[in-house]
């Protein structure tokens, strides 16, 4: 009775394998198309990938170039630049403002002074 | 210094210049050749599990266009993360990711019909059943089409009503021909649980589907 049973079984699977197996034989010419160019563009993005990943140090690379060159040129002039370290030095200083505003007449009474 | 070239005494002879060009240059190609190679046996795979694949995502799905987006996501995932695998292990990953991409689709499925629900219309109206391009060219007669077409169609619905792991070992274990331990590989799971699924499965089609397929 089991046995049977497990016969009928197997030829259920059996017939169920064979028509599965049919319809995939049987697929059509439209369908088998449109497989093989998925089957393509799946080959085609490893392709792209493999390709983008020597592009990227070499955009790395470049990226680095320009960022040194601009850095370069825009740089300021240190021997132009206004704030020179006088500037800082009197805005960082405590003294009052008046000193300051008079300063050319004390550079003035400084250079008599010594020629006097 | 000896008379061979041997410079610095160590006893190897540099190869001249335009040998060890020659030598770069050979090597280069040997390994555009094995990338090549790579790619025809790459090519080769996926050909011989396309028409398989495809039938088992449109079977699971019950939509032609559903079934192509699956494979092309499963293909190039595939390719992308295991094609430098060896290549006997291609077979049970190429039809895991498969798998995975089937059950993310239920997944999303899911939702929809929810909306569908709450919209009123029916899963059942997205469905194209491809399996009606089957045996149109074959020899054989037009009653014997219509025979295998309603079979095939028959059977795709009952698989689909199956529980989602029993359709994946009932597909795997009949369809693919794996054994018990590759399903299980490909599933994830114990090799007992693959032959539940699978003996659960099968006694559903066949109280379904025996009077059909006997």
């Amino acid at each position: 009775m089991v046995m049977t049973d497990q016969k009928t079984e197997q030829q259920f699977i059996d017939a169920i394998k064979h028509r599965l197996d049919q319809s995939v034989d049987q697929i059509d010419a439209g369908t088998l198309s449109r497989l093989n160019s998925i089957r393509y563009n799946a080959l085609d993005s490893s392709d792209k990938k493999y390709h983008h990943r020597f592009l990227l140090p070499v955009g790395a690379m470049v990226a680095a170039s320009i960022a040194v060159i601009v850095f370069t040129l825009i740089q300021p002039d240190s021997s132009s630049s206004p704030f020179i370290a006088e500037d800082i030095e009197m805005l960082s200083t405590s003294d009052g403002i008046d000193f300051y505003e008079n300063l050319e007449f004390y550079q003035w009474l400084d250079e008599y002074e010594i020629s006097a | 210094m000896s008379e061979t070239g041997d410079k610095n005494g160590s006893g190897i002879v540099p190869l001249p210049y335009t040998l060890q060009y020659d030598v770069l240059h050979i090597n280069k190609i040997s390994k555009r050749e094995r990338l090549l190679e790579q790619r025809l046996e790459l090519d080769n795979f996926l050909a011989s599990v396309q028409k398989r694949a495809f039938r088992m995502a449109e079977i699971a799905t019950g939509n032609r266009e559903d079934a192509f987006d699956i494979l092309q996501d499963a293909m190039c995932k595939f390719v992308e993360k295991y094609s430098k695998r060896n290549i006997e292990e291609w077979t049970p990953l190429f039809y895991t990711v498969l798998q995975s991409r089937i059950r993310d689709w239920y997944r999303r499925e899911t939702v929809r019909n929810r909306f569908r629900v709450w919209f009123g219309s029916s899963s059942e109206e997205r469905e194209t059943d491809g399996m009606e391009k089957v045996a149109d060219e074959q020899m054989c007669t037009p009653e014997q089409q219509l025979q295998n077409t309603r079979g095939i169609r028959a059977l795709a619905q009952a698989v689909r009503q199956l529980p989602f792991r029993q359709q994946q070992a009932f597909m795997l274990r009949v369809f693919e021909g794996m054994d018990v331990a590759q399903t299980a590989r490909v599933m994830g799971c114990t090799s007992g649980s693959v032959k539940t699924h699978y003996s659960r499965a099968i006694h559903t089609l066949r109280e379904k589907l025996e009077g059909q397929w006997s």
